[in-house]
């Protein structure tokens, strides 16, 4: 029965390993994550015309820590900003060139938001849909025929930062694929998992504004 | 002790075998370091090219400079011959295991079509053939690996190198469909693709093993266009420039509108146009449309430069495209967005699928960038290749390729972008 288990074991942690990409820190902030925290989950979405900025959920030991790094405008260089050519449509502009051009870390624009007792907080709702052990979108199944859906309507990425490793997972518009294409259980769970984030950041954010 | 260890010998045994097999399909195995080899290619090179400047200038007297020879005489069915570099050139190994030299002359890129000068060596006597491959649009999304014809479905033509149509046999996974639709000028001569034991081209094979060997000196030129060695040689004839008066602009936003004009325009042709020109200005069944939308979202409800979705109706594709003008961006960046926009479109005329991951990873490659890079140049000449590679890279950047760029690349090529689309940078509408 132990080797079964054992066997198991290594079953399931060699095919996670094949179905994940694991990756090194690709900036400061996530160096400080790595050494500060047992273990962060990092989210983002990503555009074509938008830079990522992080929701961040960073455990250590028996409590859950809540920061955000991001610019203040959502959407970037819209023209309805100020009036075209004024000086504050320009310094809006250059405000938002300057956030592109730093690096993430623990700057200006790093922010805390909350922080709850692990069995409080929404890290047990996450966790409870394996996140740790799901397939990168690269890696589910081929949809292998046009199934119509949209284009550019952004990936959401997760890295999930531990002690030893850093794997990140990225899905293309889970929730628009799952509608328009083959449905898969993988990306089900991360629209799920996405909404948790969600809608704790947004009740958290309007608290502390 | 030993039956202790017996399932974890097995397991590791197991894994093993599955890591060294992982993604062997499309490799290539490339001899670094080896002198000799290089040496030996150089050698076959100046004789092939001897010879090839010998069967040409018997043809036509025209100028023929060093590794750089002219094309030749036309005829109704032929290719147009293109300028060979023999600087390209790299060994390869036919069916028969036979030593020759290919130099890539052509490779689109959208299709993987692919045309080559290929030739053998036998016994000092030289010969040689134009090949080109044109793998059907399936095949081609699984193998990206331009080299890897294991299992080929598609087309191969062979010509002559003055440029005459001498076959053209379908393949269905490595098998002979049609053989023998030979031009009736060669019918004696050509009765199968077997009877050509001269042409020696790469792959072609139902086993997978070692059907190419490369020495890197040349491969990397011949792998990246534009890196290094020059770039692909652009061939006329396969791309007819026709009106593009099937794409159908619903544009209000003044800029946006002069920069498509500009994409649209006769006189500013570029070779993506000719391509979009091909499928969508003169097929009857692809339709595209091209509209702007005030601050255009993505599913986040977050701005996105441009859109595009694909509806198929039986036999008919409409491709509609969808331009964010809520904001001041360059004319350049605005280009860029257009373009990339009418390359999936172009895809999808291919019939190629584009869900999720697939869409981008697509197009994210050397040549794409260079094309796209090209095609931006040619509509603002002022561009720099630096910023219009950047240009081009715009909306690749979850991609795996983005990811194998130097972290600086990638660093400079998002300012860039970042710049143009806010408009801080590049040219601005009046």
């Amino acid at each position: 029965m132990k080797k079964i288990i054992l066997l198991s074991i290594i079953l399931n942690l060699s095919l996670n390993g094949l179905a994940q990409k694991i990756i090194s820190a690709s900036n400061p902030l996530e160096e400080i994550l790595q050494k500060d925290f047992d273990s962060t989950i990092l989210y983002s979405h990503s555009n074509r015309s938008y830079r990522p900025n992080y929701l961040i959920i960073a455990k250590k030991d028996s409590l859950v820590f809540f920061y955000r790094y991001s610019s203040m405008d959502k959407n970037f260089y819209s023209r309805d900003n100020a009036p075209l050519n004024s000086n504050i449509h320009s310094k809006l502009i250059s405000n938002q060139l300057e956030f592109i051009e730093t690096k993430p870390s623990i700057n200006d624009y790093f922010s805390w938001v909350d922080t709850k007792s692990l069995n409080k907080s929404i890290w047990k709702d996450i966790t409870k849909y394996n996140i740790w052990n799901l397939v990168d979108g690269a890696k589910l199944d081929s949809l292998d025929t046009n199934c119509e859906t949209e284009l550019h309507m952004g990936y959401e990425i997760f890295k999930l930062i531990t002690k030893d490793k850093i794997i990140q997972l990225q899905y293309y518009n889970p929730r628009g694929l799952n509608e328009d294409c083959k449905f898969n259980q993988t990306r089900d769970d991360i629209v799920k998992i996405e909404e948790i984030i969600f809608e704790y950041f947004k009740l958290s954010i309007k608290l502390i504004q | 002790m030993i039956k202790q260890f017996k399932p974890l010998i097995f397991i590791c045994t197991f894994f093993a075998i599955a890591f060294s097999s992982c993604n062997k399909e499309s490799t290539l195995l490339i001899q670094n370091d080896n002198q000799n080899s290089t040496n030996e290619l150089k050698t076959l090179v100046n004789q092939v090219k001897v010879w090839h400047d010998s069967i040409v200038s018997n043809k036509i007297k025209g100028v023929i400079a060093e590794n750089n020879v002219k094309p030749f005489n036309l005829g109704p069915d032929d290719i147009i011959p293109p300028t060979i570099d023999f600087d390209k050139a790299y060994k390869n190994f036919d069916t028969v295991e036979k030593k020759g030299i290919s130099i890539p002359l052509e490779f689109n890129l959208i299709t993987g079509s692919y045309l080559q000068f290929v030739t053998s060596i036998e016994k000092n006597k030289v010969s040689g053939y134009i090949v080109k491959t044109i793998p059907d649009s399936i095949y081609r999304v699984k193998h990206k690996n331009i080299y890897d014809y294991t299992n080929f479905t598609g087309v191969i033509i062979v010509y002559d190198i003055k440029g005459k149509f001498l076959n053209k046999i379908k393949f269905n996974e490595g098998v002979t469909q049609i053989a023998n639709s030979v031009s009736q000028n060669n019918i004696e001569k050509i009765k199968s693709f077997d009877n050509l034991q001269t042409v020696t081209v790469t792959g072609y094979r139902k086993k997978k093993r070692t059907y190419l060997v490369i020495n890197q000196n040349f491969s990397y030129d011949m792998d990246y266009g534009g890196g290094g060695g020059g770039d692909w040689v652009v061939v006329g004839g396969d791309a007819p420039a026709g009106l593009v008066e099937d794409i159908k602009t619903n544009i209000t936003n003044p800029c946006i509108s002069s920069v498509m004009n500009d994409i649209l325009s006769k006189d500013k042709q570029n070779e993506v146009m000719s391509y979009i020109n091909k499928e969508f200005g003169m097929n009857e069944n692809c339709n595209m449309n091209i509209s702007d939308v005030l601050n255009l979202t993505d599913s986040k409800g977050i701005f996105v430069a441009g859109n595009n979705r694909s509806i198929r109706t039986g036999s008919s594709l409409t491709v509609n495209i969808y331009i964010n003008y809520g904001r001041n961006s360059s004319r350049e960046f605005i280009a860029a967005t257009i373009l990339h926009e009418m390359i999936h479109g172009y895809i999808a005329s291919q019939n190629i699928p584009q869900n999720g991951n697939e869409a981008e990873e697509i197009i994210a490659n050397p040549q794409y960038v260079d094309w796209m890079s090209a095609s931006l140049i040619s509509l603002f000449p002022n561009l720099s290749t630096i910023d219009a590679n950047a240009l081009a890279l715009g909306g690749l950047q979850e991609t795996s390729y983005f990811n194998s760029l130097s972290k600086d690349i990638q660093d400079a090529s998002l300012k860039t972008i970042g710049r143009h689309e806010a408009g801080s940078e590049g040219q601005k509408c009046k």
